[in-house]
């Protein structure tokens, strides 16, 4: 059936309206994941128990569907008596499990860092905390930057399935606007195309970050 | 509990059609990925260029955006394809994508070396291919490719959206009539994340055993 | 005389574009292009509904599809087929019932679906073969008993994903925290898990919910006049709208009145509205 412009161009306004959420989410989420990446990488570090907890969480967090944790803390919260509304349901949901992977990114950056750098830092005297602070921490920040940059472009990505708890996201809108016009195909079109720009606004923002404080082999 | 036990059977019809999706969609995705991977690596300019637009285009937008295109698609035009076999198909497409990036760097990885000692041993190519690069290969995108199932099989979950009776569907549906959230989606999670974690314990094993590092 | 000539030619396009208009109409309006014509050929009607609808369309424990809508599809194919059987349901979701029937897909649509104008700009809707209306079910232990009570941002509502839901919570319910959905079972589900405090859907499921959760209740105040459900299907095909508006008439007061009252028990507890009652 023909593809028509004016429904097209008409869709992008009212789907924009769900750029705001979706923007805020996706930040939120990014920054606080980032956050709590760190927090389960540093009990990793810490002893033999707080190492087996966060692996299994990591396990746990790693295997599940988002969209199961989603409906799990948004109806979940409700039957106990404290309701979470779908953004902060969609928020803890997004953190829980991205924290879980920038956690693993961390990791792997960190053993990334070849062994002798920690050789060399205990070796000039530094005590073993402020070696890996000092030393191997920058390294291996300035070694993940590309991959916790896909790990974004999957949050950014994620925050669409929010629309299912009821969040007013972009996704949600183009639902909303199929079920009173019949230009599903328009609207989906201009969806795709916005959530494109979004990602490649990101993928350019990481490439730039990488330039300046990359690591180079 | 009893309904535990009284969920179990409904929830495994539902497994059985998450298996269904992650078997098919596996399989489209490395079909197209290796094509994709070949063309990205051994095509003409234009072909190449094509190829890697579109792969970035489909990498660029949400999984579920383009389940409701294909949905939506699909009852416009009156075709009666089942949104089982739709949704496995659109899974299959999107992961291909990452699949042609895990397929890429294993044949890259293995040294140009290795094809001139091929044919300099007087091999033609397709027995270069199949007796010496491809166990090279193997052992490079053996663990990626394993998380790209871990990645489809959790992908499955999102045509619960379109109605299609997979797992997560079956689990809201057990939710919804009985109202006990948080019983059932655990017993939903605990499902994935033994199929999950029993593929990433592959992985690790394959890597351990027959990993490659550069 | 000239003038009567005059006159004469003057009508003559009028005449012709009658004569053209009657031709047409006497022109057996190709019934064998009908959809109506292949059901019959196929031996299946093919039904557009719902699975997340209850007691119109939806699916039980044992993950099969009842309701309703169902049955009443049912007493249909076997009026024009000979068997009840001979039905194949094409499970959609809100905004997919409309392309369902127009792409072909399905033959008709029965599926808990209310008529309103706009819609009928889309789709071509027989009579209705239930009434509805547009209820709030709400939770007992919030205490309101009044619309006007609902009415402050302290509660929220769930809605539908369609048009109609959003305007009428814009025209009655102005202050609610509102919750968007797409399947009535979700929304119900907010309502029972605490995320809402009420929904808005047809009275017969609300009254069907409030009737199975005792925790729930519905207000006395309607959202709306008393509406329609009826079967819809793509426009432009008399036959059979023809036929499947008899039907609903032969229902709801005519030859299938008994199995129609039958099914109406069966889901709602009560009589369907009656017959004529004159000897």
């Amino acid at each position: 059936m023909p593809f028509e412009i004016p429904l097209f161009i008409r869709s992008v306004p009212i789907l924009l309206e769900g750029l705001t959420i979706t923007l805020i989410l996706s930040i939120l989420a990014i920054l606080l994941s980032a956050f709590w990446g760190v927090i389960l990488l540093l009990s990793m570090r810490a002893g033999k128990f707080s190492n087996a907890f966060a692996r299994v969480y990591i396990e746990i967090m790693r295997n599940t569907p988002i969209i199961v944790i989603m409906f799990f803390m948004f109806f979940g919260s409700g039957v106990i008596g404290f309701p979470l509304s779908g953004f902060i349901a969609g928020l803890l949901s997004l953190v829980l499990q991205n924290g879980a992977y920038v956690a693993e990114i961390y990791r792997a950056g960190i053993q990334g860092v070849s062994n002798r750098q920690t050789e060399a830092g205990l070796a000039l005297g530094f005590m073993p905390k402020r070696t890996f602070l000092l030393i191997i921490l920058p390294q291996a920040i300035r070694k993940v930057i590309a991959p916790l940059g896909t790990q974004g472009v999957m949050i950014i990505k994620d925050t669409a399935i929010v629309a299912t708890i009821s969040v007013a996201e972009m996704t949600f809108q183009a639902r909303l606007l199929a079920d009173r016009t019949a230009a599903v195909f328009e609207i989906f079109t201009a969806l795709a195309i916005i959530y494109i720009v979004l990602t490649s606004i990101f993928n350019l923002g990481i490439r730039v970050i990488e330039r300046k404080y990359g690591y180079k082999n | 509990m009893e309904l535990i036990i009284n969920s179990i059977p409904l929830l495994f019809k539902g497994l059985q059609n998450t298996i269904i999706m992650s078997l098919v969609a596996t399989l489209l995705a490395t079909v197209l990925g290796i094509l994709f991977a070949f063309i990205q690596i051994f095509s003409h300019f234009f072909i190449k260029a094509v190829v890697e637009v579109l792969l970035y285009l489909i990498r660029g937008v949400p999984l579920l955006v383009l389940l409701f295109m294909m949905y939506y698609s699909l009852l416009y035009s009156g075709l009666q394809v089942d949104p089982l076999i739709g949704g496995s198909v659109v899974i299959g497409v999107y992961f291909a994508a990452f699949m042609s990036e895990v397929f890429r760097g294993g044949i890259l990885s293995i040294a140009k070396g290795q094809w001139e000692a091929g044919y300099a041993l007087g091999l033609r190519t397709h027995q270069v291919v199949g007796s010496i690069l491809i166990y090279q290969a193997l052992r490079i995108i053996g663990a990626p490719f394993i998380n790209t199932v871990i990645m489809i099989i959790k992908g499955t979950s999102l045509v619960a959206i379109i109605g299609v009776t997979e797992l997560t569907f079956v689990g809201r549906q057990i939710v919804e009539r009985t109202l006990e959230p948080f019983l059932i989606f655990s017993l939903v999670a605990l499902i994935y994340i033994v199929m999950c974690y029993s593929l990433s314990l592959l992985a690790q094993h394959l890597e351990r055993k027959i990993g490659y590092v550069n | 005389m000239i003038n009567h000539i005059l006159r004469f030619f003057k009508s003559v396009p009028k005449m012709l574009a009658a004569g053209m208009v009657t031709i047409t109409m006497m022109s057996p309006v190709a019934a064998q292009d009908s959809r109506l014509g292949e059901i019959v050929k196929r031996d299946k009607l093919i039904v557009a509904t719902f699975g997340t609808a209850p007691p119109f369309c939806y699916t039980d424990e044992k993950g099969e599809l009842v309701g309703f809508d169902i049955d009443i599809a049912r007493l249909i194919a076997k009026s024009l087929l000979g068997d009840a059987k001979k039905v194949e349901f094409v499970v959609v979701n809100s905004e997919g019932r409309w392309p369902a029937v127009n792409s072909g897909r399905a033959d008709i649509g029965i599926a808990s679906t209310t008529v309103y104008p706009d819609r009928a700009l889309r789709v071509a809707f027989t009579r209705p073969y239930i009434d509805s209306g547009v209820s709030i079910l709400v939770r007992k232990d919030l205490g309101v008993k009044s619309l006007s009570e609902l009415n402050s941002s302290k509660y929220t509502l769930a809605n539908l994903s369609n048009p109609q839901m959003q305007e009428r919570q814009k025209r009655f319910l102005p202050n609610v925290k509102v919750l968007t959905f797409d399947t009535p079972s979700s929304m119900f589900t907010a309502v029972r898990s605490n995320q809402a405090s009420a929904m808005q859907m047809d009275t017969p499921v609300v009254n069907w919910y409030a009737a199975n959760n005792s925790e729930l209740s519905v207000l006395s105040e309607n959202l709306a006049v008393v509406q329609g459900n009826a079967i819809f299907m793509k426009p432009g095909d008399f036959t059979l709208w023809l036929w499947m508006d008899t039907m609903v008439q032969e229902m709801q007061a005519g030859s299938r009145y008994s199995e129609y009252s039958e099914i109406y028990k069966k889901w709602f507890g009560k009589n369907p509205p009656p017959q004529r009652f004159y000897k």
